[in-house]
This record gives C-alpha cells, sequence and structure tokens, in this order.
C-alpha cells in the first residue's frame, strides 16, 4: 500500500533537468563547445539526455500502469 | 539545372493534392483509426515546431553563429523533459477546463476579457512576423529553383491554398473542443516529409561532395576552420538566451500550443512524445553542419539560407532537388495552417465574440463556424500583406527570433498558471504590456524601419554595449525584466477577485474546498430555458443534452449535487464553444447559485476524492501517506461485507457500499447525493423510518423487496465532529448505518424447523406404527383362523375383506415403519449404472394401469455411475415417475433427463400434466400431505422421495405450472463413468 517509489517519477526528471543544464548551459560549455572535440559532440551530448529522458519515461509508465 | 515555373506550380500543387488526400482520407477511416492516436503521429505533428526556419534558415544560422542554431532545438527538449511539471498539468488544465488556445487560458485563469484580448492581439503581431518568413522562403525557394523571380501570384496562390487546407480540414466542427483528426495525421505527414528531405540532402552532401564519412574526415582535417567556425560562436554569441527562447517557444508559440494541447487525441502520447519529438528534432538538425560544409566546399552561389536547395541543384540531381523544395514547402505549410487555425480560434473567441455576441435568434453554431473559416482567410492575408509591405532585408532567422522574443512574454503569466497562486490580474496584464511595450521599442520598430515603413525608431544601440549584451540578449532581457518586475509588484499590491482566487485554485490544482452554492434551476429543463435567453433554445437544448451525456446523468435528473455538476460541466463545454471568460459569464447570469445554501457532504467528499484522485501522483511525503491511508479505509468500507451507509446532516446518502448495492440493487451512482426518502422502495422508508426512529437498533426487520422477503438488522450511530476540521460544521456531521442481511441464516433456520417438524413427525409414525401393528397382527391371525375353521360362504366373504383391510393397514404401518427407521446408517452405498437404474424404474412404472398410457422417454449416459443405495434412488424415481405418470392424461409424455452436474448427477424429469398449485407445492414433502382421494395416497411418498435424497446428501427442488406440467430437479452428489475397457466390452 504505501509504496516507497511513489514521486520518485518527477524528482528524477528534475535531476534530469538538472543534468541538461549543467551540460548546455552552465560554464562547462565553455570546454565542451571546443573545437580540438569532434563535430558530432554536442549531437552525443543531446542524444544522451533524449535517452535518458526515454528511460525514465518507460520507468514512469510502468509505475503508472 | 532550372525548372519552369509552371512544373514547379505543378509539382507544389500535386504536393499539396496529396495532402488533401491524406486529410480526408483519415476523416473518412480510410486509414487505420490507430494511425491518428499513435504517440508516433502525434510526435512528428509536433515537428510544425520546425517550419522553414528550421528546414533552410538552419544553415545561414550555423554559418552565422556556429553551433547557436542548435539552441532553438535544445531547449525544445528542456521543455519536453519537465512534461511532468509542465506540460502535463497544462494538459489536464486545458482538457478539464476545454480551453483551445493560450488566450482561452490566460482569461480563464486570470478571468478577464481583458487579458484574452491582449494576448489574442500581441499572439498576432508577435506571429505575422514569423509568417510572413514562411512566405518569404517559398517563394524565395521557387525563385532559386526556377533561376528567375517568383511572380507575387504563386506567394498568393500557395496563401489561398493554405486558406482552403485550412478551413476544410481545420474548421470541420462546430467547436474546436472536437479533434480534427485528418488535420493530425496530414501534419504529422509533412513532417515526415521534410524530416526524411532533409536527410537525403545530407546524404547527398556527404556522398556526392565527399565520396563518404573518409572524404569528410579528410576534408575536415584540411579545413580545422570549419569545424572551429561551429564552436566558435558558442562561446562568444547568446547561446543561453537563445535556450530560454527555445524554451518558452517549445509550447507558448500558437501552433505548438495548438499541437500539444488543443489537438492532442490521446493525453497518454505526451509523454511518449517527451523524449520521441526531441529525438526528431535531433534527427532534421543532424544534416546541417553536413549541408554547410558542402555548401561551402562546392562554393555554391546562393544564399546560405537556401544551401538545402542549391546543393543537389549544384550536383545536378532533380528529383532530390525536387523532394528538396517539397520539403520546404511542407514545413511552409503546416506552420501557416496551424498557426492560422490557433490564431482565428483566439481571434473568435476574444476579439469576435465580445464584441458582437450573436442574439439567441441567431444560430451560434453557424456563426461560430463561419466566424472561424473567415478569420482563417483573413489571418493568411495578413500574413501575406505583412510578407509584401516587409523590405526583405533580415534573414529568416531573425524574423523567426523577433516571434520568439514576443511568445516569451508569457512565461511569467504560465508561472502564474501553474505555481504562484497569489498572481494577479493586474499583475498579470501590468507585466505582459510593459513587455510589449519594449519588444516593440527593441525590435518590432527597427524591423519597420528597415523595411521603410516608418521613418524613426528608437536606437538601444548604445544601452546595450554598455551592457555588453548582444542584440537578442538584450532584447530578452529588457522585455522579460520590466514583465517580470511588473508582474511580481502589481501581484503584490493588488488582490484577486472571488472568481480569480477559484480559478487560481482549479490551475495550481491545490484547493480542496469544494465549490459553495445550489443552483437555481431544479431540473435540466430549467437549465435549457435559462440558458435559451443567451444563446437560442436549440443551441441550449443541445448543450445541456451534451453536458448531461458527458456526466452520463439523465434528462429527469433532480439531484443538487449532480445539478451542481451539470452546471459546471456547462461552462466547461460553453468554453470550448466560446471561450472561457464569456461562458463564465453567460453561466452566472443565466444559471444562478444561491450561494447561501450549504454544500452537502456528499458533494464536498465527492470533490475531494476526484481532487485526490487527479493529483495522487503529484503528491509527497505526509500527504501520499495520508493519501494512501485513506484509500485503505475506503476500501475497507467498501470491502466491509457488511451493508454500509452514511447520511450528511441533510440526510443526504454520503456513504453506500458495495455490500449495500448488492443488497439493495440500486447502484452507488443512484444512491450517493440523494436524500434517503427519494430511494427506491422500500429502502426509501426503511432507512428513512430508522433514521428518525429513536432506537439504534433494530432486529429481525422483514423487507418485501419484490419476489422474496429480506431480513435485515439495522444498526445506527451518530458521526460526532471530533478530528473531522476539515467539514466545517458545529453540529452533528450525521448518522452511519449498518445493515445485516439475515436472509441466509433465516432460510437456513426455517429448514431446521422444518427438519425438526419431519423427524417429531417420524417419531410419531413410529410409536403408531408399533401400536397400531400389533392389534392388526392380531385381528390378521384370528381372520385367518375364522376364515379356515368355518366354511360358511358369508362369514368367509367377510373374513375375506377382513383380511384385505388388515391387509391395507399393515401396508400403512409398513409404510410409516419405513419412512421412520429408513435412517441413513441403513443405507447401502454402492456404485451403480444409473442408466440401468432409470430403466428399472419405467419398467415397474409401466407395470401400473396409469404408467401403461404414459410415454416415458430417458436420456442418460451409458458411462455414467451414480454414488447411493442403489434400492431406495430406485425407489425414489418410482415415486416421482408415478406421480408424474397419475398427472398427466393418456398418450401424455414424460421426460428424464440425468447427466453430470457440477461434480454430481443431475436429474431432470419433466411431465405435461396438470401441475400443483402455488398453496399446495409448498407443503407436498409433509408427511400425510395428498391431493389424492382416501385411500389411493398416504401422503408419504414425497416426503420419502426427500428423505432418501436429503440422506445421499443431494437436493431436490420441484416447480410446477397448473396445466402446464411439473418439474423435478434432484442433484446427487459423486459421479463416477465406467472405465472404458469396461465401457466397450
Amino acid at each position: 500500500m504505501f509504496s516507497r517509489d511513489q514521486g520518485k517519477g518527477p524528482d528524477q526528471v528534475v535531476i534530469l533537468v538538472l543534468l541538461a543544464l549543467f551540460m548546455f548551459a552552465s560554464p562547462l560549455v565553455r570546454w565542451l563547445m571546443s573545437s580540438e572535440h569532434p563535430w558530432y559532440l554536442p549531437y552525443l551530448i543531446w542524444l544522451s539526455i533524449i535517452l535518458l529522458g526515454a528511460l525514465l519515461q518507460r520507468r514512469r509508465g510502468r509505475h503508472e500502469l | 539545372m532550372s525548372f519552369d515555373l509552371p512544373v514547379i506550380f505543378f509539382i507544389a500543387f500535386s504536393y499539396m493534392l496529396l495532402l488533401f488526400l491524406v486529410a480526408y482520407a483519415t476523416d473518412q477511416g480510410w486509414l487505420p483509426a490507430g494511425i491518428a492516436k499513435h504517440p508516433v503521429t502525434f510526435a512528428l505533428s509536433l515537428c510544425v515546431y520546425a517550419t522553414s526556419w528550421t528546414y533552410y534558415g538552419s544553415v545561414g544560422f550555423a554559418v552565422n553563429q556556429g553551433y547557436n542554431f542548435l539552441t532553438i532545438y535544445i531547449g525544445v527538449s528542456f521543455a519536453f523533459l519537465l512534461t511532468p511539471v509542465l506540460l502535463m498539468p497544462l494538459l489536464r488544465l486545458t482538457r478539464e477546463y476545454q480551453l483551445t488556445s493560450l488566450a482561452d487560458l490566460f482569461a480563464f485563469r486570470y478571468r478577464s476579457q481583458t487579458a484574452g484580448i491582449v494576448v489574442t492581439l500581441f499572439m498576432l503581431i508577435g506571429v505575422l512576423p514569423y509568417m510572413a518568413l514562411q512566405i518569404e522562403a517559398v517563394t524565395e525557394s521557387i525563385s532559386i529553383l526556377s533561376k528567375e523571380t517568383s511572380p507575387n501570384v504563386l506567394a498568393f496562390g500557395f496563401c489561398a491554398t493554405l486558406t482552403l487546407f485550412a478551413i476544410l480540414f481545420g474548421a470541420r466542427h462546430i467547436s474546436p473542443r472536437e479533434k480534427h483528426e485528418g488535420l493530425v495525421v496530414a501534419i504529422a505527414f509533412e513532417s515526415a516529409i521534410k524530416l526524411i528531405a532533409l536527410l537525403v540532402v545530407g546524404l547527398t552532401a556527404l556522398f556526392g561532395v565527399w565520396g563518404g564519412f573518409g572524404g569528410l574526415n579528410e576534408w575536415l582535417q584540411q579545413h580545422p576552420e570549419a569545424v572551429d567556425a561551429l564552436y566558435r560562436p558558442v562561446t562568444e554569441g547568446p547561446w543561453r538566451t537563445l535556450l530560454l527562447l527555445a524554451f518558452a517557444a517549445a509550447f507558448l508559440l500558437p501552433r505548438q500550443f495548438h499541437m500539444i494541447f488543443t489537438e492532442n487525441i490521446e493525453p497518454r502520447t505526451l509523454s511518449i512524445a517527451a523524449w520521441l519529438f526531441p529525438l526528431f528534432l535531433l534527427f532534421l538538425n543532424l544534416p546541417i553542419p553536413l549541408i554547410m560544409w558542402a555548401g561551402q566546399a562546392s562554393a555554391l552561389d546562393v544564399p546560405a539560407d537556401y544551401y538545402v536547395l542549391g546543393l543537389p541543384m549544384a550536383q545536378d540531381y532533380s528529383v532530390i532537388s525536387v523532394f528538396a523544395f517539397i520539403g520546404g514547402i511542407s514545413a511552409a505549410s503546416a506552420m501557416m495552417i496551424v498557426t492560422t487555425l490557433a490564431l482565428a480560434s483566439m481571434c473568435l473567441n476574444h476579439l469576435l465574440l465580445p464584441a458582437s455576441f450573436p442574439d439567441p435568434h441567431v444560430n451560434l453554431y453557424r456563426k461560430l463556424l463561419w466566424g472561424r473559416r473567415v478569420l482563417i482567410g483573413l489571418i493568411i492575408m495578413l500574413g501575406y500583406g505583412f510578407y509584401r509591405l516587409l523590405e526583405h532585408k533580415e534573414g529568416l532567422v531573425q524574423l523567426g527570433l523577433i516571434s520568439f522574443v514576443a511568445v516569451a512574454q508569457f512565461l511569467p503569466g504560465i508561472a502564474g498558471v501553474l505555481f504562484w497562486r497569489r498572481s494577479t490580474r493586474a499583475g498579470f496584464l501590468a507585466g505582459l504590456l510593459g513587455g510589449i511595450a519594449v519588444w516593440v521599442i527593441v525590435l518590432l520598430l527597427p524591423l519597420l524601419q528597415v523595411s521603410d515603413l516608418i521613418g524613426y525608431a528608437p536606437n538601444m544601440g548604445v544601452l546595450q554595449d554598455t551592457l555588453q549584451l548582444d542584440k537578442w540578449e538584450f532584447a530578452t532581457f529588457a522585455t522579460l525584466t520590466v514583465n517580470i518586475t511588473l508582474f511580481i509588484v502589481i501581484s503584490s499590491m493588488t488582490r484577486q477577485s472571488q472568481s480569480e482566487q477559484e480559478a487560481s485554485e482549479a490551475c495550481c490544482s491545490e484547493s480542496l474546498v469544494p465549490p459553495m452554492g445550489a443552483v437555481t434551476a431544479a431540473s435540466p429543463k430549467q437549465f435549457e430555458e435559462g440558458l435559451a435567453r443567451a444563446v437560442g433554445s436549440t443551441i441550449a437544448r443541445k448543450e445541456v443534452g451534451q453536458a448531461l451525456s458527458d456526466l452520463g446523468m439523465g434528462h429527469d435528473e433532480t439531484r443538487p449535487v449532480e445539478l451542481r455538476r451539470l452546471r459546471e460541466q456547462l461552462e466547461r463545454n460553453l468554453s470550448g464553444l466560446i471561450g472561457p471568460q464569456l461562458a463564465h459569464i453567460i453561466v452566472n447570469q443565466r444559471l444562478e447559485l444561491n450561494t447561501g445554501v450549504q454544500t452537502a457532504l456528499a458533494d464536498s467528499m465527492r470533490y475531494v476524492e476526484s481532487k485526490l484522485e487527479d493529483s495522487r501522483s503529484r503528491l509527497r511525503g505526509l500527504a501520499a501517506e495520508l493519501e494512501a491511508l485513506h484509500r485503505y479505509h475506503r476500501q475497507i468500507l467498501a470491502d466491509l461485507p457488511l451493508g454500509v451507509c452514511a447520511l450528511g446532516q441533510n440526510q443526504e446518502i454520503v456513504i453506500w457500499n458495495l455490500a449495500l448495492e448488492l443488497l439493495s440493487g440500486v447502484p452507488l451512482r443512484d444512491a450517493q447525493g440523494r436524500h434517503v426518502e427519494e430511494l427506491p422502495e422500500p429502502w426509501g422508508q426503511v432507512l428513512s423510518g430508522f433514521a428518525n426512529n429513536e432506537d439504534n437498533h433494530v432486529y429481525r426487520h422483514m423487507i418485501d423487496s419484490g419476489d422474496k422477503p429480506r431480513w435485515i438488522n439495522l444498526h445506527k450511530a451518530t458521526i460526532s465532529q471530533q478530528g473531522m476540521a476539515l467539514f466545517d460544521s458545529k453540529q452533528t456531521l450525521g448518522t452511519v448505518f449498518l445493515l445485516e442481511d439475515l436472509t441466509d441464516l433465516e432460510n437456513l433456520e426455517a429448514e431446521l424447523v422444518h427438519s425438526e417438524r419431519l423427524a417429531s413427525i417420524g417419531r410419531l409414525a413410529a410409536g403408531v406404527a408399533h401400536e397400531v401393528g400389533n392389534p392388526v397382527t392380531g385381528i390378521a391371525c384370528l381372520a385367518q383362523n375364522l376364515r379356515d375353521e368355518n366354511d360358511s360362504g358369508e362369514v368367509r366373504y367377510s373374513v375375506e375383506q377382513i383380511l384385505e383391510q388388515t391387509k391395507r393397514i399393515s401396508n400403512i404401518v409398513q409404510s410409516l415403519t419405513t419412512f421412520s427407521h429408513g435412517g441413513s446408517e441403513s443405507y447401502e452405498y454402492t456404485s451403480f449404472s444409473l442408466h440401468d437404474a432409470l430403466e428399472e424404474s419405467v419398467r415397474l412404472v409401466r407395470l401400473s394401469h396409469q404408467g401403461r398410457k404414459v410415454e416415458c422417454g430417458q436420456s442418460c449416459p451409458v458411462s455414467l455411475l451414480a454414488r447411493g443405495d442403489r434400492q431406495r434412488l430406485v425407489q425414489v424415481l418410482v415415486n416421482l415417475l408415478s406421480n408424474a405418470c397419475d398427472a398427466s392424461s393418456a398418450g401424455d409424455k414424460v421426460e428424464i433427463i440425468a447427466d453430470s452436474v457440477d461434480g454430481g448427477i443431475g436429474l431432470e424429469i419433466y411431465d405435461h400434466g396438470v401441475g400443483i398449485l402455488e398453496e399446495h407445492l409448498e407443503r407436498i414433502f409433509e408427511p400425510f400431505f395428498t391431493t389424492k382421494p382416501p385411500g389411493e395416497g398416504t401422503g408419504l411418498g414425497l416426503p420419502m422421495v426427500y428423505k432418501i435424497i436429503h440422506d445421499h446428501g443431494g437436493t431436490i427442488d420441484i416447480e410446477s405450472e397448473v396445466n402446464r406440467g411439473t418439474h423435478v430437479r434432484i442433484w446427487l452428489p459423486g459421479v463416477e463413468y465406467i472405465p472404458k475397457e469396461r465401457y466397450a466390452s
């Protein structure tokens, strides 16, 4: 009855958004967006965040069922 | 390589025709129904976000601003990552209150028609440059493809076709609350086309220019400045500002709001689109650097904004060039169509209707439909006019970003809708107007000046340089700073009105205070009459009917609680039709509330329960645990095997559990909220009588509930207010009833009494048989002696008569003895063939005179074995068959059917005889009860049958209808089958 998992979904979403902000909107951007890195690096980071979002959505979907 | 203008026109026209066909096929149901509701379709339809700006302009943006172009899509990903806390609550709100646009949302939240008007006008002005951008992109792409100046008539033709499409597939229904599946599928189709086209152009760049990844890497090594040109502007440009603008645009642009919320067919698809849509955006942007480098490497002679088209043309790929052109048409047309639909709905609800609400005699539906269609045409033509007016000196990206800064002005308002309950109408309007003023000064006037439409525009260069911000950073910072400051300050200085407070609580989903007051209209009929004065009788009838059907209510509904719900539903439905503010005004005026009436406890409970249900997933910590505890207690009440009914202070039913539903046959939805006296009889009388009775317990109360009487125990207790502060009251909170169903127990007791009576009769019969048997034996002996010793004919005849009569007495005594001593301990249990036993019984019955006249037919599997005392059971069958034959006329048929049933043997005997009277039916198992003439029956046959069956652990049941026949049903436990080999032999 009293599930320990309840409410984890939105918490994890906030953590993911914070991670995305850290990757894309923090001073880290200066280092990431350097021509020493391959041209497709921003796409890779973006894709990882999307995939993490998909993973969270799947887990949340399972809990909601 | 170039194409003739007529060919281009033909291609564009054919593509638009295909688009019409896709939408038409969906609306007609030619495509599978699941397509429109599929998450992939929904996610693709959201790609309407990617317009000509993305399709053509991204390359130009990347050339000037490097990877800054990605911010426009990464920002969207941020907004969609926040789906559970941002988009889902908005979707819930828009669906629940039928809000079809951003202007509806703000007008509803801030209870202000002015808010709706300001948002609509600003949205219109803010989006016009964006629409002009689409037309410009299409005409420019035609110029590049044909290598000659595109005539304006083509741009006009494009706009006219879009108008036709938007009217046919986006304004088919009277109300925007109805979804347009054809439109959704067509927009998804357009997105798929532009995605594939862009990927194909990307592959053309990769393999056509460099021959693959190897060639690309080699070229990049030779030109390290190419990668550097992508990365460098990120650290210098407005990266974070653009992320913020894209975040806002992701759901606040009219087309995005329309596709995410208004045309959302299946809410669950939004969770999947939360990652699938950003994934599509990623794929859309993946080819951009490749196309840019390929264009630079090939030294294309077209502007970078149109490399997507110029690259395949330069390589003489005519098919790919046409495909790229179609992709561009897709991007532009989808944006124009959806934006126009969204703006038309806003203009109708917030400009046209408030200015001239039709007379009740005018058909509102028709006026709305045609109003929307005319507005669609007007808005597209406005976009066209803006395109013609603008001097095309600004790039595609510049025009798009002006719109992005405009929609970002709604961000503070959205924060007020979802999170800041305290924010007020005045604060929102002040903030928005302040933001708009700065936007006009900083962005719009310079745009108009560049186009030579005005002579002077203020120069913000000095301020911008002082703050060391670029144009977009400065515009975003200045507009939002003024907007947010005014929003917070004015909201803090002003107070919300009552209706605004209610709306803000509804938006924040935190209110647990149920709506107060009762509707003065006392029936749906009176609702129709009230509403007819505002919208006409036909519309009023249809809308009330629709609201009743939405709530699953009947036209005879009179419960105040339900009528209050009906009023709310009507307001929501009207909101979907004419906008929230007008709907609110009409409902308030025509369906007045008596606020003096206290909210019924049932209403409060239902309200709180539904709120808890809605917000369960969002509860945290103690609230979540309390909610779980509440559900546990509620489940206990629901599953309790006793009937539970709680009455509120006004004797309205608050709780009605499952056991009581089963006991009374009255479902919860019919009982809850109803006054106890209004329950169907006999329950209304019983419960209201008990509620007003001084006794707290009533035992063995008999209720005549139709076919069979029921017995119940009733208990009641007063609900004290201790610890129930939620429901503000100084009196008791009502009464709770417990109803204990005793019917089964009562029946069991009756059966026991019956058995005891039979047993006592048996004991009596045994005694009588013993006492009568001895003298009769003596009389028979003496009579035999007299017969043997006397030859006189007369005496001999008399003695024969005496012997005959004593024989009859002996038979009766023997029957009595058998009946009374026939205990189960004397039974010999064996397994025997039921088929054979039936055959034997039929044979025995046929020996009698009556048995010969009746036709006996039996149906019993040969392999079926019954378990019991064969002789006794044959006796049972003979008795029953004899009775059936006696009741039947000559030539009638008696049928016997036997088979295995529920782990035992089911045996049925049908006759078509005279039947048994109902009053006799109840007594047929009583000893000595007979309807036969004296001397023909002892009245012990059926009691004997009953006893034998009962001793075998079986059941017997007799149904009969006078002059139709009798049906006997016997069930005996235990069933076996003859093993196959024995059966075969």
